[in-house]
């Protein structure tokens, strides 16, 4: 596809690639919102530009390092990047995952971040595990000035909670949504009590049905190595993705007659009239076929 | 393809034996995508393939029981193809319209039948069949009306639609075979071989063998056929 003209997907900030893959002197050539790009580090600072169909460099774009991450924009962001103050905290740890392609759109893929209750059927015996499926009553509201979709008081029975937990637990979360692609969720931390784990994913939208996923986390966890930190939240990713890449249609139904929902789904139920208010329709489901997605 | 497909047809879409109690086996019929099941009773069904809570494809959920489940959420659908469980929220009786969209189906000569439209209640099956056993299924890449066209030129008649009668002359015998085309897509098909046996048990799988061997060749000339005439 070509670039989209959805206003509100280009005024976005983007996470488009690690630091730590573009520092080493590797270019990343990839893909925004239908545009073909190239990221590079010029000396310290990230640059993003467009690549011309004929293999030439085209306009430049603004471009800033972030969470391990280099962020881009093909449009005016009206914010920026969300503020994660606990990146300053000590003693924890950026475990940064590398970017999964998923063949999805990025709504599917941030909807289902905040899902709970797939935790024991798509991550059996590790997020969750039958027979305690019920996701318990959870608070969600819009955050002003912000302009985040928040699901709070959230908990979940889970056998196996974090690469370092040992047992059960019943895990607290917290969910938060900055932008239609970029998420964040809370969770109650196994090893520190009181302390929250951050997990989060940063979806390039390449096109309409296809991006890549860039995940992290940010835990306090002195034991695990940093392999077994990545494998687990890989092969987390890796459930998700058989899920993501067979919904039909692709495109996400914005329109609350499409599919149907129950109080559980809660926070996807305001993530889509969030969604539905700011006018977006990059990678949304269009009933009037136009629908690149579907 | 109207003319030799009717949607309100009945089209067989597999091997009643290929779709075991507990199985779940995706469909598809002029494009649309069909998930077909059978429950621990020993019903068989064909739904759209899509949940409808979250759109995921039926054909990789679970059987639990005589219940359809849905790989993403665990929703439980009963044969009637209503939602009887929802285990994120296990007090609510899931209200009546939250149900799958089915379609008419049912079993004859060994094969599971369904239809894009709303046939007779009956099952027309395969004509003069009272002996005849399912042999296999064939993928074929050619487009359904290619299919009904090379069986135009080797005498075999067409008395009901998607269903090719012929006679085949295999070792010095003359068998009856019925071959029951599936309209896949504008592009591909699958055919469904049956055969007329008349000798004793043991004759069956030789006999399948056979006819399957026949099949393939079919298969081959077709996709060959269609092949060339999509490079002239």
């Amino acid at each position: 596809m070509t670039r989209t003209t959805d206003k509100v997907a280009l005024n976005e900030w983007q996470a488009v690639g690690t630091v730590e893959e573009i520092i080493s002197g590797k270019r990343r050539n990839t893909r925004l919102l239908g545009q073909d790009i190239i990221v590079e580090m010029d000396g310290e600072i990230p640059r993003m530009f467009e690549n011309n169909a004929n293999g030439g460099i085209g306009t430049e774009h603004p471009a800033q390092a972030l969470y391990g991450h280099i962020w881009t924009t093909l449009g005016t962001p009206v914010k920026a990047p969300l503020d994660m103050p606990e990146f300053k905290e000590d003693g924890r740890r950026l475990v940064v995952c590398g970017a999964l392609t998923v063949r999805a759109s990025a709504l599917r893929i941030v909807e289902n971040f905040l899902d709970m209750a797939h935790f024991p059927y798509v991550h059996t015996g590790i997020l969750g595990e039958e027979p305690i499926t019920a996701v318990n009553d959870y608070k969600i509201e819009i955050r002003e000035p912000e302009d985040e979709v928040w699901a709070t008081e959230c908990s979940f029975f889970q056998p196996q909670a974090a690469a370092s937990a040992d047992d059960g637990q019943v895990s607290q979360y917290m969910y938060r949504v900055s932008s239609p692609f970029v998420t964040v969720l809370y969770k109650t931390c196994p090893v520190v009590e009181g302390a929250w784990d951050l997990v989060g994913i940063f979806v390039q939208p390449k096109d309409e049905a296809e991006c890549d996923v860039h995940t992290f986390m940010l835990v306090l966890d002195e034991t695990s190595t940093m392999s077994d930190l990545v494998h687990f939240q890989q092969e987390i990713f890796l459930q998700d993705r058989s899920i993501l890449e067979n919904q039909i249609p692709p495109g996400l139904p914005l329109d609350p007659m499409d599919e149907i929902a129950i109080k559980a789904d809660g926070s996807s139920m305001l993530y889509r009239r969030w969604l539905r208010n700011k006018g977006l329709t990059f990678g949304t489901h269009r009933g009037d076929g136009s629908s690149q997605a579907a | 393809m109207a003319e030799h497909f009717p949607r309100d047809a009945w089209y067989a879409v597999g091997g009643a034996a290929m779709l075991a109690e507990g199985e779940i086996m995706p469909v598809k019929l002029f494009g649309k995508e069909r998930v077909a099941w059978r429950g621990d009773d020993g019903e068989s069904h064909v739904w759209h393939n899509r949940c409808i809570h979250r759109g995921m494809r039926l054909q990789f959920g679970f059987v639990d029981g005589d219940r359809l489940a849905c790989r993403y959420h665990g929703w439980r659908f009963g044969g009637d193809a209503q939602c009887k469980k929802i285990p994120a929220q296990p007090t609510l009786a899931p209200p009546d319209d939250f149900r799958i969209p089915v379609f008419q189906s049912a079993e004859k000569n060994g094969l599971v039948w369904t239809t894009a439209g709303t046939p007779g209640a009956n099952v027309t099956g395969l004509p003069d069949s009272e002996n005849f056993v399912f042999c296999r299924s064939l993928a074929v890449h050619a487009p359904p009306d290619a299919v009904v066209e090379h069986f135009g030129n080797m005498d075999a008649s067409i008395t009901t639609p998607g269903i090719l009668s012929a006679i085949l002359n295999i070792e010095g015998a003359d068998v009856p075979v019925a071959v029951a085309i599936q309209p896949v897509s504008a592009d591909k098909s699958q055919i469904h071989v049956t055969a007329g046996q008349a000798g004793a048990e043991n004759a069956i799988q030789p006999l399948r063998l056979r006819v399957s061997a026949w099949a393939r060749r079919l298969r081959d000339t077709i996709e060959n056929q269609t092949e060339k005439e999509d490079s002239e």
